[in-house]
């Protein structure tokens, strides 16, 4: 826990002095401004976390005041000041966003109680933040679970790397889990403290990859209107997630590499570099030998980046993990809406296993949660998975056509009945892209 | 044709709102705002949203705690994040949400354009 700042803001110098003495004894950092301006300027240079306001000044209002401390630090505290209690400065100063308010004159022991109130308050607030995170990444990381050697094994490198800071390569197709795995290793590791942060490098265009991962000076590039921490900065004593890395350009390839070696980064448009403090974990869904072979991955890089390498196994490699997580999906589902479904009928299980799975553990999700929202019993029955997976070795025409269409058709109006209209929501459930379900209500004239 | 994306604009600064919202409709998408945390998720209850584009200064809740609970919500949705925070602590936090892109305010509306549409293609 830190040392609290608290800026005390009132025209009048004593009741400045008076404040100042009395709190400090209470070992918070407390600073002083005679007025608005004074305030503003000192707020943008430190990171108060309270400031006591008199709502009545001379120069600049104080609920102006109010406003503006707020829009430059929205997590600053603010205790109003006021010499009369009317309802009315009260009203506007909590409206504005002030936690309490104090009448004048007011005992320092009266400040104390007050000031730690709020800061109790929002302890609270950011502890539960923080363990609504922890348990969101949790409930995740419990989908690693494993019965297969090949999992078995990865999951023990996930321990024996989680406390040494090397650097992490995970290879394996979408849908397997390389964000988990690299939860999983952050969580586990004496960073977990610290932030983890992912980012997906095939997802961000060219000319701005730069400055997200290393940030950039305002002014740097036209359009850099504001400063910008970057990736690396955010990312401080905890660690990166570079998703897709096969997918950055070259030259950021060579900049990171660099960065990397020096344990520096330099800012776009900024000349002085700054040490970082990261692990740095990355992740590919191409193949890694041939990417390097196409040199669309450096090898420098690559083998900077893989001090340890990871190869997550497809899911039917591990086929043996199907009834495994197939249960743990069912069970979240039962958790999440209130539920007693109790599995899946032998055939349907039979149906899961022979299937290729070639969304990986995604697709499976997918498909259960799908089979979940449409069947209404104690068991999953084989007519509740969608029909690619009944003919999973022939995906050729010789079906009858017209009989294939109604049966989608139909498997569309029930999936989107079950999401009350939401097409997204049933084109999950269907196991299929946005885009795809768009065209087929259009086709079938379903809107 | 497929039908025009759906984004979700939450911001409680009416200014910020117009400026994204007529340069997002210019693009051609479709656009729903929402100024409060508790408006934005009921929203998203019951439509199907391609984007969302959320200020951390929000009237009723925390930004950040509307980010976790949209998380929770569709934890596939792209999120877009702005802020005024100059302390960092709002980006830090927001991006260690997952999000696929954070610009602090003031920001160039182009950057947030070419995310989307690189995004979408």
């Amino acid at each position: 826990m830190g040392t609290y700042h608290i800026l005390i803001v009132d025209d009048e110098e004593n009741i400045r002095t008076l404040l100042q003495e009395g709190l400090s004894q209470y070992h918070y950092v407390v600073e002083t401004a005679e007025d608005g301006f004074v305030a503003l300027d000192k707020v943008k240079k430190t990171r108060f976390d309270i400031a006591i306001v008199d709502i009545k000044m001379p120069k600049m209002d104080g609920v102006e005041v109010i406003r503006s401390l707020k829009e430059e630090n929205e997590q600053i505290e603010i205790i109003v000041l006021t010499a009369f209690a009317t309802v009315d400065t009260a009203v506007a100063a909590l409206k504005l966003g002030a936690s309490d308010y104090l009448t004048k004159p007011t005992r320092i022991e009266e400040i104390y109680r007050v000031i730690s109130n709020i800061l109790e308050k929002k302890r609270l607030k950011e502890e539960n933040i923080s363990l609504k995170r922890r348990l969101y990444e949790q409930k995740k990381i419990t989908q690693l679970l494993s019965a297969s050697p090949k999992m078995r094994e990865i999951n023990e490198i996930i321990t024996r790397v989680a406390n040494n800071d090397s650097p992490v390569f995970i290879e394996g197709e979408s849908g397997t889990g390389k964000e988990l795995v690299a939860q999983a290793i952050h969580f586990s590791s004496l960073r977990s403290e610290g932030p983890f942060i992912p980012i997906n490098c095939g997802a961000i265009p060219e000319n701005l990859l730069e400055s997200e991962l290393f940030g950039h000076k305002k002014g740097a590039f036209t359009g850099a209107i504001a400063d910008n921490l970057g990736l690396f900065r955010s990312a401080h004593r905890g660690t990166i997630f570079l998703d897709e890395i096969s997918e950055m350009a070259s030259y950021l390839q060579v900049k990171l590499l660099r960065v990397l070696q020096e344990q520096k980064i330099r800012p776009v448009g900024s000349v002085k570099p700054i040490e970082i403090d990261v692990r740095v974990i990355s992740a590919t869904n191409r193949e890694v030998r041939k990417a390097l072979s196409q040199e669309i991955l450096r090898n420098d890089l690559y083998y900077r980046l893989s001090v340890v390498h990871l190869k997550l196994p497809p899911l039917r490699e591990r086929k043996e993990d199907i009834p495994l997580l197939s249960n743990y999906f069912i069970k979240s589902l039962n958790e999440k809406y209130k539920r007693r479904v109790k599995g899946f009928s032998q055939e349907a299980l039979n149906i899961l296993h022979s299937y290729p799975w070639p969304g990986n553990v995604r697709e499976l999700e997918n498909v259960i949660e799908r089979a979940f929202a449409l069947h209404c019993g104690d068991l999953i029955a084989t007519e509740n998975l969608p029909s690619t997976l009944l003919e999973p070795s022939s995906p050729s025409e010789c079906e009858e056509p017209l009989s294939l269409r109604n049966m989608e058709k139909e498997l569309i109006q029930k999936a989107l009945m079950e999401a009350k209209g939401n097409k997204r929501r049933a084109a999950e459930l269907l196991g299929i892209g946005r885009k795809t379900i768009y065209r087929k209500i259009k086709t079938y004239d379903l809107e | 044709m497929d039908i025009e994306p759906l984004i979700l604009l939450v911001d409680s600064d009416e200014k910020s709102q117009n400026t994204l919202h007529s340069a997002l409709e210019s693009e051609g998408f479709r656009i729903n705002t929402a100024s409060k945390g508790k408006e934005a998720l009921k929203f998203l209850r019951s439509n199907e949203v391609s984007f969302m584009i959320i200020d951390t200064s929000l009237k009723d809740m925390k930004g950040i705690e509307l980010i976790w609970q949209i998380k929770g919500l569709d934890p596939d949705c792209p999120l877009i994040v702005t802020s005024r925070d100059t302390s960092g602590d709002a980006e830090i936090q927001a991006r260690e949400a997952g999000i696929l892109y954070y610009a602090r305010k003031p920001y160039n509306v182009e950057h947030i354009l070419s995310v989307i549409k690189y995004s979408l293609q």
